[in-house]
């Protein structure tokens, strides 16, 4: 069985911020939990991958937003510096 | 309900009936059974959860936590009290744990779950473990030509055998730990306040091996702290192969007897360690000044070997009378053969004698009583 963690930041206008980012991990299947005698066992490896993806995910997603955030800030910061040399605003 | 390090999670549960009979509820056949409204605890949220009490107040872990899990609502933190408990179960399931692998050892080992050796034989080399004379001597030698004639070792007053490091297979330190019991229910305004505190008594070994790596153990009772530890022992192999095992303790009799009972079987040695030595002598002397004076010259008399000196300096001060029995009494303590410190050897820690280099890490010098002689 497979799990797949999906993260997409976008817009108020639905427009997307970055690319999507993707995790994909293998988790055990609905076969391993054979009672609850071994439940605690058997979801113990499951969250343990699950909190690995979830992270993984986060972190790959925010690290995509924060790029971004890099690039427009600079180009934000040329147009404000283009708009004061201006003679208009002067 | 399950709380998960993920967050809490609420799952639909049914059952299938025949007729009135319950044939499946997903509560019983899948889920581990809890009490009423109490969720189920994954592994991962217990590690969690268990982290935090060891440096601060269930009251400041609960805080901890539920900043690590983010729970928002109130209903989703983790109270004060949940940890209290979790802490509790979690340690009685590692005690219970440990006993159970520690009988299984001993039962694999042809020891009984008491500890005791159902063989007659144990298979051990003590021969190997100490040094011969001739080794000594020349250390001895090389020690003396670094001092003054009157600081000289000399070695028909050392009634001791020494032991080569090499051949040590763990060295122990063994104590009796007590602190303040901490009320089950915190403290209540009005409350009378005891006579006397109560307090925890736990007994500690810290094992350290050959290779220097350590393990510590902590029970509860001396005589289940044996049987601990000899599983671990047996376990690690450190009692398969030749060599002994030596024993640093505050010299308290209960301790040694313990150690005698249990490893009578192999060779071993205890010694008392220079910080309880230091501790038992300073506790023989009263008056602030006359005790720094005394200690100093006493402990570099000590640090030499010297114990009849040492004793003679003792007997010279003038004490008065109620000093004098609790002087005496120390005396004895250290230095009677029946008591346990029977010589004292020092063995300095330095590079010209790495053959003899000193495994034991926290103290610089030996001060030994042969188990034989003890």
């Amino acid at each position: 069985m497979k799990m797949q963690i999906t993260v997409n930041i976008k817009n108020d206008d639905n427009s997307e911020v970055a690319e999507l980012t993707t995790i994909e991990i293998k988790v055990l299947d609905f076969e391993a939990f054979t009672g609850p005698d071994k439940f605690g066992e058997v979801f113990d490896q499951y969250e343990r991958e699950v909190l690995k993806a979830r992270n993984a995910a986060i972190e790959a997603a925010i690290e995509k937003y924060l790029s971004e955030l890099t690039k427009k800030t600079h180009s934000q910061r040329r147009r404000n510096e283009k708009s004061s040399k201006s003679p208009g605003i002067t | 309900m399950i709380d998960a390090e993920i967050g809490r999670l609420r799952i639909d549960t049914f059952e299938i009936k025949e007729g009135k009979r319950t044939v499946f509820a997903t509560e019983k056949d899948v889920f581990p059974e809890t009490g009423s409204r109490e969720p189920y605890k994954t592994a991962c949220f217990r590690e969690l959860v268990v982290f935090f009490p060891c440096d601060d107040t269930f009251r400041q872990s609960a805080d901890k936590v539920n900043r690590v899990l983010w729970g928002q609502e109130k209903t989703d933190q983790v109270r004060s009290r949940t940890i209290a408990n979790l802490v509790e179960r979690e340690g009685k399931s590692i005690q219970d744990h440990i006993k159970e692998k520690a009988e299984h050892i001993l039962m694999c080992n042809s020891f009984s779950i008491d500890g005791k050796l159902l063989e007659k034989n144990f298979p051990s080399a003590a021969e190997n473990a100490v040094l011969p004379q001739e080794t000594v001597c020349k250390m001895i030698e090389e020690l003396n030509a670094e001092n003054i004639k009157e600081r000289h070792i000399d070695f028909s007053e050392l009634h001791e055998t020494f032991e080569d490091p090499y051949s040590v297979n763990a060295n122990i330190s063994l104590d009796d730990v007590c602190c303040k019991k901490q009320k089950a229910g915190g403290r209540k305004k009005g409350s009378p306040v005891k006579e006397k505190r109560e307090m925890v008594y736990s007994t500690i070994a810290h094992i350290q091996n050959g290779a220097s790596k350590t393990y510590t153990l902590n029970t509860s009772t001396i005589t289940q702290m044996m049987i601990i530890m000899l599983a671990f022992l047996l376990s690690n192999g450190l009692m398969s192969i030749p060599g002994q095992l030596v024993f640093f303790t505050d010299g308290a009799r209960d301790l040694r007897l313990a150690i005698q009972n249990t490893f009578c079987f192999l060779p071993f040695k205890i010694i008392l360690d220079w910080h309880h030595l230091e501790k038992k002598l300073s506790m023989a002397i009263n008056g602030k000044q006359v005790k720094q004076q005394l200690l100093a010259e006493l402990l570099a008399w000590l640090w030499l070997g010297k114990v009849e000196k040492a004793m003679k300096i003792l007997r010279e001060v003038s004490p008065r009378d109620d000093q004098k029995y609790n002087r005496t009494r120390q005396l004895d303590q250290i230095s009677s053969p029946q008591s346990g410190l029977y010589s004292l050897l020092c063995l300095k820690k330095e590079a010209r004698f790495a053959h003899l280099k000193q495994s034991h890490r926290e103290s610089q010098w030996y001060c030994c009583f042969s188990s034989a002689e003890a």
